[in-house]
Parts: structure tokens; sequence; C-alpha cells
């Protein structure tokens, strides 16, 4: 409602400065009253879109512009119809073009929460976010880019819920406080170095990291059919725990 | 700087077709005529810049295009129009000048049928049958 009303607002104001603008430019001559005419029945029609849009006619402002186009393109005889249907088709091309945008949002947040639940089901970790990338193809088909997943690595999630169960409600997350990501990469057939965090990890941990990174790796491939190179796996330490 | 320049081309044309006129009326018109065609090709650069911006501010603010480039179209042949009356005028043909400024207004009013076609449709369509 508030994006519409200040569409609505900016086209207005856009159109009172091109009538001005207008205004300045016209030679002081007897054109004056006729361009002024011209001028403010743009106005009107601006200012009445919304209301007759909402009122019965839905597509006032694009009969309007569909009309202009029409005289404009027209010669003599009118071959009117043509530039009309065009233009409404290509509006109609805009409308599809942001619907597949829609839909490709929607899939991504749906994708993304099934395989968070997947993960949280199988692994101890918690999972802080999984970030899923779509491509959008030619014919506007959706295929996955690439998977982010970011766990928490705060060992298990039970310990910790038993160490929390004293207060009642469960785990207490506290604020998060930006910290730097220890990105591990794990790239199956070669082993990147990881970054070591200020408190350096034990090998043990580093060997169950990497494990689970490569089990959510083959549960994903296999559940989703996405291709292990595009799978991203982030450890990330619980910031609510002291260094 | 630009202005100055302006104004000289205009000074030297004034002053040339002031010579002229007592021995060949007919080349001092034909001067006038390209001295305004000259400084109004001058100016097609600056015109381009204003055009743009106003596009990029039309895009910006959502309105359609289609109601720029009409507006735009308005701008234009009003001051062709205007450019060549006033040049007939200059050659003493009151009569031919009019009938430019005629056409001038016409085909702004015809820019407005479009508007005026779609109000109407609709307003009628709003009262009850």
């Amino acid at each position: 409602m508030i994006a519409w009303l200040s569409g609505w607002l900016k086209e207005i104001i856009m159109v009172i400065l091109l009538a001005t603008f207008v205004d300045l430019m016209l030679p002081n001559s007897s054109m004056q009253r006729y361009v002024k005419v011209v001028i403010s029945l743009f106005i009107l029609v601006v200012l009445l879109s919304p209301i007759l849009s909402a009122l019965f006619d839905r597509s006032f402002s694009i009969k309007a512009a569909a009309e202009l186009e029409n005289w404009s393109q027209a010669d003599a005889y009118g071959k009117a119809s043509e530039a009309a249907t065009r233009y409404i088709l290509q509006q109609g091309e805009k409308l599809r073009e942001e619907g597949v945008k829609q839909a490709a949002d929607i899939t991504r947040e749906r994708l993304a929460g099934l395989i968070r639940q997947q993960i949280e089901r199988t692994e101890p970790q918690r999972v802080r976010e999984v970030n899923v990338k779509l491509d959008i193809g030619p014919n506007q088909s959706l295929s996955i880019g690439s998977v982010q997943v970011v766990l928490l690595n705060d060992g298990e999630r039970d310990a910790v819920k038993e160490k929390s169960s004293g207060s009642g409600t469960g785990l207490t997350i506290s604020p998060v406080k930006p910290i730097e990501p220890v990105d591990i990469k794990i790239h199956v057939g070669k082993q990147k170095s990881e970054a070591v965090p200020a408190a350096a990890r034990t090998e043990s941990e580093n060997a169950s990291m990497r494990e689970t990174g490569r089990r959510i790796k083959r549960m994903l491939t296999d559940q989703w059919k996405i291709p292990e190179d595009k799978i991203q796996i982030i450890f990330d330490r619980d910031p609510s725990k002291p260094e | 700087m630009e202005m100055i320049q302006i104004v000289g081309i205009g000074l030297i044309a004034t002053v040339l077709s002031l010579v002229i006129k007592e021995q060949k009326p007919v080349f001092a018109f034909l001067l006038a005529l390209f001295t305004g065609i000259i400084i109004f090709l001058y100016l097609i650069g600056k015109i381009a810049a204003i055009i743009r911006v106003l596009e990029n501010l039309a895009e910006q603010s959502h309105i359609n295009m289609i109601f720029l480039k009409t507006v735009l179209k308005i701008i234009g042949i009003a001051y062709i129009a205007e450019f060549g009356a006033q040049v007939i005028r200059d050659a003493g043909q009151e009569s031919i000048a009019s009938k430019i400024e005629l056409a001038g207004k016409i085909l702004i009013m015809v820019m407005a049928i479009p508007i005026i076609t779609v109000i109407i449709e609709t307003v009628i369509k709003l009262l009850p049958a």
C-alpha cells in the first residue's frame, strides 16, 4: 500500500516537474495555451489513474499509454491497433518476469528450510543459516546454483540443552555479535587449509568437522541432486560461548 | 564563451544581411535561415544532455515513458513551428507564417486526442447506462 502510494506520488511529482520544464522551454508565443492544455490533461490522467483503476477499470493507465502509443505510431490511415497490442504484450511480458522472480524467491526460502530441517535431524550441530542461490534458466526454468550451510560448532546440541535445562526455556540465545566465521571449505579431492581461529582447534575436532561436512554433502547430493562443488559448509563458533 | 560565439555569429549574419538586402533580398533571407539553423545545431548537444537527464528521472520515478516522449514531442513541435514562422515573418510573408503556427497548434492538439478519448470513455463507463 505504502509502496504503491509512494509510486503514485513519484509519478505525480515527475509529471508536474515535466510540466514546469515544458513551460520554461516554450517559445513565448500563442503556443503556450495549447501546450498547457495537453500538459494539464497528462496531469489529470496521472492523478486519476489510481482512482479509476481502483473503481472499476484496472488497466486505465495502461490503456491511456497504449492509446498514446497508437496515435504516435499511426500513419494518416491509422494502423493503430498493432501498436496497442504490442504495448499490452510488452506489459504482459514484464508481469510474467516479475512472477518468475517471486516464484524463485519462494522456492529458495522453502528449499533452505527443508535442507535446514534435514541437517538438524541428522547432525548434532545447530544450523545457523542455510543460503540457497537459484539460477533462472533461459526458459524460466529454475536450477540450484549454490548452497551454503553455516553450522554452529558448539558440539552436541543435546549437551547444550542439558546444560541450560535449569532455566526451563531451552536454549538461551545471546544476541549475536559479529565474529569472524571460520571458513572450512571442504573440497572433495583437495584439502584446503583452514583459517585457524584465535582459539586453535584440536586435531580431532577438525577431523570430526570434516566428517560432518562430508556427511552433509553426501546427503544433499543424494537427496537434492546438487553437485558437490556447489555446496559450501562453514563452521562458526557459538557466540554465546566464552572464548 | 559559447554564448559569445553565438552572439558573434548572429551579429555577423545581421551585418551581412543588411549589406545584401539592398541588392538581393533573397540572399538576405537565406542567410538568416542558415544562421538560425547553425545556431540550432550548435545547441543540439546541450538539448540532448537535458533530454537524457529527463529520461533518467522518468525511469527512476517509473513514469510511463510514452508520457515523456509525448511531452518532448510537444516541445519539439512548438520550437520548430516557432522557428519556421519567425524566419518567414522576417521575409515579410505574414500569412504563410501564421499558417505554420496553425499547423503547430493543430499537431499539438492531436497529441492530446488519445488522452481526451481515454478520459471521456472512462467517465462514460462510470456513469450508469
